[in-house]
């Protein structure tokens, strides 16, 4: 790896585990598993975001090779909703089944807030149940609806897109 | 090929094409659309401050999904 890809490789490593802590920490007291650093899934979760982003940027021609936030997050919620619960947390021996998938929706929604900018307190929340009711249920594997409800979600309720002269 | 069963080379599609283009009517009204979507680069380190700022919302939002949950309406 050059230096510059192995930075982004960390930037991206560290910017995952901040999200699966904060959904630790959002978990209720009783619920909450241990968020495994050293996963090497992890690992494998920035490698495979790095292909994806290459496949959907060669796909879609981004000039620059830069991509719109939304599409960040749709890209990270993509590949998040394939992984097992148990491959990045830890979870008591008598957890309940519900609450692997819990901590999963709420990492998603970690990345979702961080990097659209989601402020909390102007949110549509029929919009933000919509969302979670695909994250807990659906495994949200569809890209292009990915893209179309985070983008929604971000012009609604989140700080200023990343789009330069939007 | 297809064209080429029914006797249409694609040079002479091309042509008739190009000889049936007309601009669409209301292209002056598109001007300010644009297809590059470019983008800035993704600040990390502002997006983790963001998340540490938002986790008050973000168990509020979990302790809703663990309500649904437990009520069955995500089971549906």
């Amino acid at each position: 790896m050059s230096d510059r890809l192995s930075i982004l490789f960390l930037k991206r490593r560290q910017f995952l585990m901040e999200c699966g802590r904060a959904a630790v920490m959002a978990l209720p007291d009783g619920l909450r598993p241990v968020f495994l650093t050293e996963s090497l899934h992890l690992d494998q979760l920035v490698e495979g975001y790095g292909a994806l982003r290459d496949q959907f940027v060669t796909r879609h021609g981004m000039g620059e090779n830069l991509l719109a936030n939304h599409k960040v997050a749709a890209l990270y919620v993509q590949l998040l909703s394939k992984v097992p619960a148990e491959s990045l947390f830890r979870f008591p021996a008598d957890a309940p089944v519900d609450s692997r998938r819990l901590v999963m929706a709420t990492m998603m929604n970690a990345v979702i807030v961080a990097l659209l900018g989601i402020d909390p307190s102007r949110v549509d929340g029929l919009l933000q149940d919509d969302i979670e009711y695909c994250l807990l249920k659906e495994a949200p594997a569809n890209l292009e609806w990915l893209c179309c409800t985070l983008h929604a979600h971000c012009l609604l309720n989140g700080a200023r897109t990343n789009i330069a002269r939007y | 090929m297809v064209y080429a069963k029914h006797g249409m080379s694609e040079t002479r599609v091309m042509d008739s094409y190009r000889k049936n283009y007309e601009q669409l009517p209301d292209m002056d009204g598109l001007d300010g659309v644009r297809m590059d979507n470019g983008s800035e680069v993704i600040d990390y380190d502002a997006a983790v401050r963001h998340l540490a700022a938002s986790s008050a919302f973000l168990s509020e939002r979990s302790k809703r999904m663990a309500a649904r949950i437990a009520q069955g309406s995500a089971k549906e």
